[in-house]
């Protein structure tokens, strides 16, 4: 299964959105049968999880859904979507591999000011919450402009509902630590580079050795009138064919030493 | 015996049955020569409005930190016509990145680039018949906005030591449709992105939907060797669909907004 997720700048005066397609990029090649689903919202809350079952997708049809538009009592919350079987209870242990393909099944996920957008093609894999990861982020995609503000955002989904924190360490390409953080678990956590402001550096390595996650990178100007949101690779997608896990290691262990 | 078994399974004879029968379809055939490094085929824009710049880094420093090599890195810029109209090297330091201003190259116009890596401790990625690739971070910008930046679409071609270009793309006996997930409601302009990284015409379908899944009209696209076009979508389109004898037709999105645009592979 495949997971997506809201990406929040209430507080910047933007919106965000999902845009979920209920058909492969490739047909050809996918062996399931295409039907209609349920888009079930959910997050931890209270050491839980809540759902909100936002409704059906028909089959080859897609739906835009705005975090603007959703109900009051999912304001200020980590939201992540899944598309279920009709008929299934709401549970995120509810395994399927409906939006599983080849290429990757992906949302388009957006932020949105009065004037402008940025988004990627994502999508949260499962694995990711059932790993206990770690993380390494080498970003060259930070812009040192005083007009422009960058935020490192952590997507993390967790097996377990509870929002449990943990460290990350923001480094330059010398393993200098220029800054600490705490991020937790379930949630879209939001880092402002606004503190590194005075670093002049080509590359921030964001690195935790307790949990991981997808690491997006967000910059605007301060007007929102232009945007980027893109996330950086893991380190074994720089290798194709053979062991790629043997080089992730060895900068892993290169990092985390 | 299990090995023999997998080197002939994943062989690209092999991987061309696979996708024939579809079965274990596969997206990227293996280069024939082992000591080759990998490129995106990357989109770049420069003019007037536009600008482009690569973030070039040294992938020794992100493969083998320990080591402290320079990268020598070779980049092949062709343009919208598929003329290679520069070739730069560059030596990185270890750990160093490079801002690659296409403003300071003198081109302008649009087209395609590959960037391969070549350091002396790439024989040990060979020998586990692995393959490094660049798969990196285009900024595009206009004016004065902030950089949008757009990571590797997809692997796809070559060097190998004696310098010659070729493509892992994998082909398909039949056109395979791709249907990038995005929708093009929220624009008041979109484009798709096309290059072809083959030596070879490739003949692109374009389909064009409304939101109700009607076909609104349909084009062919033509790329001829290391071409790039920039279709504009026809109006009230909602979702595209790109067909060609590409595994992978995915192209590159391009949404136009009142006050700046958005990049990103569909």
């Amino acid at each position: 299964m495949n997971y997506y997720f809201f990406l929040n700048f209430e507080e910047l005066n933007l919106d965000s959105s999902v845009e979920i397609f209920n058909s492969p990029p490739i047909s050809k090649f996918y062996k399931k049968k295409i039907e209609d689903k349920k888009i079930v919202i959910f997050y931890s809350k209270d050491n839980k999880w809540n759902y909100f079952d936002y409704g059906i997708i028909k089959k080859n049809t897609f739906v835009t859904i705005k975090k603007s538009e959703l109900p009051s009592q999912l304001d200020n919350q980590s939201l992540f979507i899944y598309l279920s079987d009709i008929s299934s209870e709401l549970s995120i242990d509810y395994e399927n591999d409906y939006n599983l393909s080849l290429p990757e099944w992906r949302s388009n996920i957006k932020i949105i000011s009065p004037s402008t957008s940025c988004s990627y093609q994502g999508e949260l894999p499962n694995h990711f919450k059932n790993k206990k990861l770690s993380l390494i982020s080498c970003s060259p995609m930070v812009q040192q402009d005083n007009l422009v503000e960058n935020y490192f955002i952590l997507v993390n989904l967790s097996k377990n509902p509870t929002k449990n924190p943990f460290d990350v360490e923001i480094l330059n390409s010398k393993k200098k630590i220029l800054d600490k953080t705490t991020f937790y678990t379930n949630t879209i956590n939001k880092y402002s580079l606004k503190k590194l402001k005075n670093y002049n550096s080509e590359m921030f390595i964001f690195k935790s050795s307790e949990r991981g996650g997808l690491p997006l990178y967000f910059s605007r100007n301060i007007e929102n009138k232009s945007m980027s949101l893109e996330h950086t690779h893991p380190p074994q997608a720089y290798f194709i064919f053979g062991d790629t896990f043997k080089y992730q290691k060895i900068k892993k262990n290169y990092w985390f030493s | 015996m299990i090995n023999v078994v997998k080197k002939i399974f994943s062989s690209n004879y092999s991987r061309s049955l696979r996708n024939f029968l579809q079965i274990k379809t596969t997206l990227s055939n293996k280069p024939k020569k082992i000591d080759s490094t990998i490129s995106d085929f990357f989109y770049w824009n420069q003019d007037q409005t536009n600008s482009t710049k690569f973030m070039l880094t040294n992938l020794s420093s992100h493969t083998y930190p320990l080591e402290n090599e320079n990268d020598s890195v070779r980049m092949l810029i062709f343009d919208n016509n598929g003329k290679n109209i520069k070739s730069l090297n560059v030596t990185l330091k270890p750990f160093e990145t490079l801002n690659i201003f296409f403003s300071d190259l003198n081109i302008t116009g649009y087209g395609s680039f590959f960037v391969f890596h070549k350091f002396s401790k790439l024989n040990d990625i060979f020998k586990s018949t692995t393959y490094l690739a660049e798969r990196g971070y285009v900024g595009y910008r206009q004016q004065n906005g902030v950089w949008n930046f757009m990571h590797g679409n997809k692997f796809s071609n070559y060097l190998d030591f004696k310098n010659n270009i070729q493509t892992i793309e994998a082909l398909s006996f039949y056109n395979i449709e791709y249907m990038p997930q995005v929708s093009f409601n929220d624009t008041r302009e979109g484009f798709i992105i096309l290059n072809n990284p083959l030596k070879k015409l490739i003949n692109f379908k374009v389909k064009y939907y409304s939101t109700n899944n009607n076909l609104l009209s349909s084009e062919m696209v033509n790329l001829h060797k290391y071409q790039t076009k920039i279709i504009k979508l026809v109006n009230s389109c909602s979702y595209v669909k790109v067909s060609s004898k590409l595994m992978l037709s995915r192209p590159i999105i391009l949404k136009k907004y009142k006050t700046y645009f958005d990049i990103f592979h569909g």
